[in-house]
């Protein structure tokens, strides 16, 4: 199984990177929107995005709406945030967001979690 | 539509006239016309005969002319029937020749005739047409015939069909019409709930042959009794259905209220809220419970989440929670749902108690599979948390406790009495010294001795908190000594003194501590407290003196609490006689004494309250309104009556003191309440029945009235016990029980020792003997044996019951069953009962009665030695139990304090149990006895007592000798303690002062005399020192106890210049003194002092409180040194003993 994540913050990403290889998946990184792009062209065995909301160049939700857009095939995401509202919600479900994880992710939910979307 | 009803007998009647009618009219008409076709026939043929026959005459008369005949030819034609109209003509002109009759053009037949002559003779050919004949024939004869046919046919058809319709209709109405009116009528009458009418019936004649209406009858009723029947059924069914209804409802609603109490119980609040927060219906009762209100319709925020810190993280991540769940799927939920809290403090807004919830979520869906709501099953786990941390709490100090109780039990209790009243005097000592700021050395050396004996009192108990404890503040005394010495410009402040009082006071904490556990479990009773005790009761009774002879009278003083009228009389009694100002002063005096006294006792503090209230009520108790009536008798009364039912408890013995009933029937009415009361107890079912709590309360009330402290106590017991846990009941319930059955035992044998000359107790003890033997194989037989016996004899408690049981037609040999499994006896149950014959009553059979009561196995053996040695004083003291053996013993057993410690240690090792159940007893009974001897006045009893509380010195000793092997195990030296000497008994105070003593000297020994092995080795000595203490009585009441060990000796050298160092001597003064007085310096206070610290020993230390010790046993202590080969303390002391 391989997992992409976008996450600007490199603490974060090594954390939850360091989770998901513990449990076997195959963590591909980016630390912006942009470079979650061209990782998702690169890698098109990706089983699910793990990805940040606010993020330098292009954010989570902007990365979404442009894989919607351009029709680029992609593994359902899971957006990562601090806090939520309805709003946001509405716009995740319309840029194809999958579901939210909350911050400070936990890790034996945030795996729970990912092998709950895969399967789904 | 409407219906009108119409018989079938008419349409009937209508088809049949109808069609028989048309047939009979074509069949007519059919006949009718071939009559006038036939008809016209004949007129043809006649005009056929009028051609033959008439018309050649005609022709002849008309050829001659001949009128007259041709006239008759004509009237011969128009005779003929039917024929009414002639007529001849020419042939060549139009006109009519001759002519008759009526021209009838219309209903007649014409025929035109040529009329031709033939001349005789002449051919046919000549024939000449000399006329034409017009003949008509009217056709009226037959349309008149044809007429009078047709009136005969509608005539004959008329009354064909009158007749014919009268007979269908009556046919069809008897047959058919009415025997259907009657079943429908039948039909229509037939009700559905009362089928049991009769059967339809046409009232047709019964006949063998049945035709369709009889079988449709047949059908019928039968189709009405199926139908009876299937309505039964279905009635059946519906009423059935009806209760089945009822009784699913019913327990349904049970469940439901199963539920809701269980929810209840279980302290939750259900409830779910929408995607704003918003709590919606229904919500569970017990909602409003838990947060203080009604929250329909409320926000989650305001209620659940109101304490939550909007600022919080907790808020934020529920905030984020609410905006991300709803209207999603359950990926989202589930990771949404961890950042729900799961516990909540909530504060009550009506008492800002804190509540602790344990709140779980669990989503609600809707067809989509997308969340709607969000539930909340919240529990009110305050008091669980809060009883978890007790348990806890509870847990840790059970820990401790158990440890010091096994501390204590292990001890000599009267020693561990004696050491706690010592410690917390000597802790009290100290603190009050430290207190002072004191600046001088002499103080603080003071203080440290104080601490040192209590240290080394706590080691020989192996109390090894208290022990460290002192230890740790020896060092802050020594350090603080040290530095007076040391620093001429040090001078200690109360901050100096701070952390030695702060220790002093966890020092007395531990001693409380230890001295409360060992009040608790060993009865040991703080002096000072016991002091307290004593005053509490006296100024109580003060008080009520004071009250009863000064104010008012005790009757009318209790009764003002019966009823308002009694309060009246009690408080208008008070006004118009108010008490003296002396009085009111005296009662002032004695309250304030009462409120000191209460609050200086560690389990009475809170009670000074009460004492507080009453004395306020004092005042201005000769000035009072009637409108003072409430808050007077509120305070003065009810404090009263408080304070004495608080106290109640703590008089237990002054309670035991009054008279308790010596009446046979009364204590078999308690034992056979005690019978019953076992008979209800069910084990198995492992609940308290009702009748078991009933059994209790009227033991109880018996108890009370016969002033049995004993068994009111157990019963109180029992009644706390029932209200608790189950698993706590039946560890206990079972224990009072048996209590109870073994108390009762010990009473029957008590008295048959007082009927010992009877001859029937061989035969009483042999009959029950082998009615316990037989009982197991024959009921029927042992009951027979118990029969005889009790017809025979009921003087005696066993036999009393029996009896009773007897005449309550109770199978008697049960009681063997009974009291076999609730008696302690080690087997033998009879001999629990009644004592065995050929055993000359006397001493034995009190020791026996103790010996065999499995508690009181703990009664010191040299009680039994002493009366089986015939030791006159023991026979004295037997005398005066035989004096009234069966309420002195009422009096002298307390089976509750063995049970107050069983209760205490049931969690634990049975060894630790049965001592600690022992021992109070003995203790107790000691005291008790002691107590009675005093009062009797005897001084021979009064001595005997006394000598059983003597103290053998040799085994008292012997517990130093594991305190000994410890010590030097710690300094790492090998020592042998020997102890020897004679059967010498002293004193227990003076004893405890001894011991004080000899710990020090044995320290000092171990310290100091021996030396370390390899030391021992160089010196040419075996590594293992020794260390031999004897003693011996003198003639003349005096102990001489000789310690001796084979250690490096005294050195008065270094005595002299430590003496000299310290500044008690000068170096002249020491010169001028004697070796033996040199090294006596070691018991001068100056002198034990310490230099080098550790826990176990200093250097000399406690010497002085030998010497001192030893001269309160108005004896004197002597030190026999030798440099090298060892010291020798020999003491001379007064045992004091009595015996």
């Amino acid at each position: 199984m391989k997992i992409l994540l976008v996450e600007d913050s490199q603490n974060y990403l090594n954390e939850m990177k360091e989770i998901l290889e513990d449990q076997d998946y195959e963590v591909v990184t980016a630390t912006d929107g942009l470079k979650g792009l061209e990782a998702l062209k690169d890698n098109t065995d990706l089983s699910l995005i793990i990805s940040d909301l606010n993020m330098p160049n292009l954010d989570g939700l902007s990365m979404c709406r442009k894989i919607k857009s351009d029709n680029i095939p992609a593994p359902p995401i899971m957006m990562v945030t601090t806090e939520g509202s309805t709003e946001l919600k509405r716009q995740g479900k319309e840029a194809g967001v999958r579901c939210w994880l909350i911050k400070p992710v936990v890790g034996k939910m945030l795996l729970s979690m990912v092998e709950k979307v895969i399967k789904n | 539509m409407e219906t009108k009803d119409t018989s079938i007998a008419n349409k009937i009647i209508f088809i049949i006239v109808f069609s028989s009618l048309i047939v009979a009219v074509i069949g007519t008409s059919i006949s009718l016309n071939r009559d006038f076709e036939k008809y016209k026939k004949d007129i043809q043929t006649r005009f056929l005969d009028i051609e033959k026959s008439l018309l050649p005459p005609l022709s002849s008369a008309l050829y001659s002319e001949d009128t007259g005949q041709i006239k008759n030819g004509i009237n011969g034609i128009l005779k003929m029937p039917d024929i009414v109209y002639v007529e001849i003509r020419n042939p060549d002109e139009e006109e009519i020749a001759y002519k008759n009759g009526k021209p009838q053009e219309e209903n007649s037949i014409h025929k035109e005739i040529k009329v031709e002559y033939l001349e005789p003779g002449a051919d046919e050919e000549d024939k000449e047409h000399i006329a034409d004949l017009k003949i008509t024939a009217s056709l009226e004869g037959a349309t008149r015939k044809i007429k009078e046919q047709i009136i005969v046919f509608a005539l004959i058809q008329g009354s064909q069909f009158l007749i014919i319709t009268i007979l269908i209709f009556y046919i069809f109405t008897r047959m058919v019409s009415r025997p259907l009116a009657i079943m429908a009528t039948y039909a229509e009458n037939l009700d559905l709930d009362d089928l049991s009418s009769g059967n339809l019936d046409l009232g047709r004649k019964n006949s063998n042959k049945r035709d369709e209406l009889d079988k449709v009858v047949g059908s019928f009723n039968k189709m009405k009794d199926n139908l009876k029947i299937s309505h039964e059924k279905l009635k059946d069914y519906a009423e059935n259905l009806e209760e089945k209804v009822k009784m699913a409802t019913r327990e349904i609603e049970e469940e439901k209220n199963k539920v809701g109490n269980l929810l209840n119980n279980m302290k939750q609040a259900i409830f779910s809220v929408d995607g704003k927060g918003h709590i919606i219906p229904p919500v569970s009762d017990y909602a409003s419970e838990v947060f203080g209100e009604n929250i329909i319709n409320k926000n989650i925020y305001d209620i659940l989440y109101r304490d939550v810190d909007p600022k919080s993280e907790l808020y934020a991540n529920i905030n984020t929670v609410f905006a991300l769940i709803f209207g999603e799927d359950i990926i989202q939920f589930e990771i949404a749902e961890y950042y729900l809290p799961e516990r909540m403090l909530v504060v009550d807004q009506k008492t800002g108690d804190r509540r602790a919830l344990k709140v779980s979520n669990a989503p609600l869906w809707d067809e989509d599979e997308l969340l709607t709501h969000l539930m909340y099953v919240i529990e009110d786990v305050t008091e669980k948390e809060k009883l978890e941390l007790e348990i806890e709490e509870k847990k840790k100090s059970n820990e401790k406790n158990i440890s010091i109780i096994t501390e204590m039990a292990n001890s000599d209790l009267e020693e561990v009495r004696f050491f706690l009243n010592n410690a917390a005097k000597l802790v009290e000592d100290s603190m009050s010294l430290a207190k002072m700021v004191p600046k001088e050395k002499m103080v603080l050396e003071e203080i440290f001795r104080a601490l040192h004996t209590l240290k080394g009192n706590a080691r020989v108990f192996k109390f090894d908190s208290i022990s460290s404890l002192t230890h740790l503040t020896e060092d802050k005394v020594t350090t603080i000594k040290n530095k007076i010495e040391d620093g001429e410009e040090f001078i200690p402040t109360r901050t100096t003194y701070n952390p030695i009082i702060d220790d002093l006071y966890s020092l007395n904490q531990e001693v409380n501590e230890y001295s409360s556990l060992a009040k608790k479990v060993f009865r040991i009773e703080n002096e000072f407290e016991k002091r307290v005790m004593n005053d509490v009761e006296n100024y109580i009774t003060d008080i009520d003196n004071i009250i009863d002879q000064r104010i008012i009278s005790q009757s009318v003083f209790f009764k003002s609490k019966e009823s308002k009228k009694e309060k009246r009389k009690f408080f208008d009694e008070i006004v118009n006689n108010p008490p003296s100002k002396d009085t009111i002063q005296d009662l002032h005096r004695v309250t304030h004494s009462l409120k000191g006294a209460l609050r200086s006792h560690s389990s009475l503090k809170d009670l000074s309250e009460y004492a507080h209230m009453f004395e306020q009520s004092i005042d201005g108790i000769d000035q009072m309104k009637s409108e003072d009536i409430d808050d007077f008798t509120a305070n003065f009364v009810e404090a009263i009556f408080e304070l004495k039912s608080s106290l109640g408890p703590f008089f237990t013995r002054k309670e035991s003191n009054r008279y308790t009933s010596i009446f046979l029937e009364e204590w078999i009415a308690v034992f056979e309440i005690i019978y019953n009361l076992t008979l209800n107890y069910d084990e198995k079912k492992e609940e308290i029945t009702p009748q078991f709590s009933e059994s209790v309360d009227s033991l109880f009330r018996e108890a009370e009235r016969l002033n049995c402290a004993l068994i009111v106590k157990m019963c109180r017991d029992m009644k706390n016990f029932i209200k608790k846990p189950k698993p706590y009941i039946w560890k206990i319930i079972p224990t009072i029980v048996s209590d109870l059955w073994t108390f009762m035992a010990l009473l029957s044998k008590m008295e048959f020792s007082k009927h010992s000359v009877d001859e029937d107790l061989n035969r009483i003890y042999n009959n029950f003997k082998s009615a316990e033997e037989i009982f197991e194989e024959s009921k029927v037989k042992a009951e027979q044996i118990l029969y005889t016996e009790i017809s025979k004899h009921q003087g005696f408690l066993i036999l009393g019951l029996l009896s009773n049981l007897q005449r309550k037609k109770l199978p008697l040999a049960d009681f063997f069953v009974v009291a076999k499994k609730w008696v302690r006896t080690g087997g033998k149950l009879v001999d629990a009962f009644i004592y065995p014959p050929n055993t000359t009553v006397g001493s034995h059979h009190i020791v026996g009665a103790f010996a065999n009561a499995d508690f009181s196995k703990g009664l010191p053996d040299k009680f039994k030695e002493l009366i089986n040695n015939g030791d006159p004083i023991a026979e004295s003291l037997l005398y005066f139990f035989q004096e009234d053996s069966f309420y002195t013993y009422l009096k002298l057993i307390d089976v509750s304090q063995l049970v107050d410690s069983f209760y205490l240690l049931q969690e634990d090792g049975e060894d630790q149990v049965i001592k600690v159940r022992t021992w109070p007893v003995v203790l107790k009974n000691l005291d008790k006895l002691e107590e009675l001897a005093e009062k009797c006045g005897d001084d021979s009893i009064r001595r005997a007592v006394k000598k059983l509380k003597d103290i053998p010195v040799v085994p008292a000793l012997s517990k130093f000798k594991s305190m000994v092997n410890e010590i030097a195990d710690r300094l790492s030296k090998d020592v042998e303690f020997n102890i020897q000497g004679t059967n010498v008994t002293m004193d227990k105070d003076s004893f405890n002062t001894l011991q004080d003593a000899i710990v020090h000297i044995l320290r000092n020994s171990l310290d100091h005399g021996i030396e370390d092995p390899s030391d021992r080795k160089k010196a040419g000595k075996k590594s293992e020192g020794n260390i031999f203490l004897s003693c011996e009585e003198r003639e003349d009441d005096f102990i001489n106890l000789v310690i001796k060990d084979d250690g490096k000796g005294i050195n008065p050298e270094i005595i002299s210049k430590k003496a000299i160092e310290k500044g008690i001597y000068t170096e002249d003064q020491i010169s001028k003194l004697s070796e033996k007085e040199i090294i006596e310096i070691i018991f001068q206070p100056s002198f034990s002092q310490k230099e080098s610290v550790d826990e176990l020993s200093g250097r000399g230390i406690g010497m002085d409180v030998v010497k001192k010790n030893i001269e309160s046993l108005q004896g004197t202590i002597e030190i026999k040194s030798k440099v090298g080969e060892g010291t020798e303390f020999i003491l001379n002391f007064k045992s004091n003993k009595v015996g």
